[in-house]
């Protein structure tokens, strides 16, 4: 039977790899190897990266709730300095599994034939997980970044499905689940480089205490007020919060002025 | 048109290397593919990122326009350009 072995939590602020004011991010850069190490350390062979779309990946044709990458990966397609490019190892098997087994229990998954992923699963996957292709990708998007959202319950809901699946599974992947989202950011808007360590720390109490429910309760427009429009990716995390179950402990937590974002980074204990 | 079109225009020019290397070399010819009015078609071609912001684009393309155009060191431009604007939703 394959599990969930761990889960993480992180950021993906792509400005840490641009980094236009020079500023020092080693400390940020060592949280990803921190993460790689773990995986490594947990023997994982595939990991579920729920990332958000930012209006890269999905345009105003087709707006998803929830996708899922279920074929050929590649990405990211927006170029980072530092951050390699190209086909990743995919596990079509046990996405495809993910996604019946969620279409049976009534989560209307977009599957994704082949995708090239953004910087929001891109970042994981090149800068933890390792680069002999010995840990596989399955792509998980969760709309938080372009209005319609998915709701905050359903994406924790939707961490269960993707859990129960995995337990289905007829196989011995050891699968990590990484939620990748950011803190308190505001993308695109007038208070752009805000960054609220109040909220921040909101969230990643919740994390450690292992309270899901402290953040599916947050209105959205609490959340619009305190943390920004990036900070709706808290879905990304309450997904992964939702299949690993377990309560957290923070990595490392940066309001690095570098950039635009609170970057988290955190890892959740698995929970039966 | 609405701020679907807009917002479809954007997403073309930021998303697709063809249309945003037409868009910066002839912006009107490319912008009359998208049935936009004229101060929709001006407000684009312009970088009016404020005034897209205020009629409910979505600043995740504000902003993908202006990094793709004008490239990432431009940031403190476009907060500039934002700054007069009220504009708090996603």
């Amino acid at each position: 039977m394959a599990n969930v072995v761990g889960g993480f939590l992180m950021s993906h602020d792509p400005l840490v790899f641009i980094n236009p004011r020079k500023v020092d991010s080693s400390v940020v850069l060592a949280a990803y190897d921190t993460i790689l190490e773990r995986v490594r350390q947990l023997d994982a062979t595939t990991a579920v990266i729920i990332g958000a779309d930012h209006y890269i990946l999905f345009g105003p044709n087709c707006l998803p709730q929830m996708a899922i990458g279920i074929g050929d990966v590649q990405g990211p397609i927006d170029p980072l300095p530092g951050v390699e490019r190209g086909g990743i190892k995919g596990n079509p098997s046990l996405a495809q599994h993910i996604m019946r087994v969620g279409h049976e229990e009534g989560f209307d998954w977009a599957a994704a034939k082949s995708i090239n992923v953004d910087h929001s699963v891109g970042i994981p996957v090149r800068r933890s997980l390792p680069s002999d292709g010995s840990v596989a990708t399955i792509p998980v998007y969760l709309a938080a970044g372009v209005q319609p959202l998915i709701r905050t319950q359903r994406a924790y809901d939707l961490g269960g499905s993707i859990r129960r699946a995995i337990e289905a599974y007829p196989g011995d992947e050891r699968v990590v689940v990484i939620g990748s989202g950011g803190l308190s950011h505001w993308v695109g808007l007038p208070q752009m480089g805000r960054i609220n360590k109040a909220f921040d720390k909101l969230i990643l109490d919740a994390v450690e205490r292992g309270e899901p429910e402290a953040l599916i309760n947050l209105t959205d427009d609490y959340i619009l007020e305190h943390g920004g429009n990036g900070a709706m990716e808290i879905r990304q995390l309450l997904c992964a919060m939702g299949a690993v179950r377990g309560a957290g402990k923070v990595i490392a937590y940066e309001p690095w002025d570098g950039g635009v974002t609170g970057l988290g980074f955190a890892e959740l204990c698995v929970a039966s | 048109m609405s701020v679907h079109g807009i917002e479809l225009a954007l997403y073309d020019i930021t998303t697709k290397s063809s249309v945003r290397k037409r868009f910066v070399a002839e912006p009107t010819e490319v912008l009359e593919r998208y049935g936009l009015s004229r101060d929709e078609q001006e407000m684009i071609g312009g970088m009016n990122v404020s005034s897209m912001l205020d009629v409910g684009v979505s600043p995740m393309l504000t902003f993908g326009l202006w990094m793709c155009v004008r490239g990432p060191q431009d940031l403190p431009e476009y907060l500039n350009a934002i700054s007069g604007c009220a504009r708090e939703a996603v």
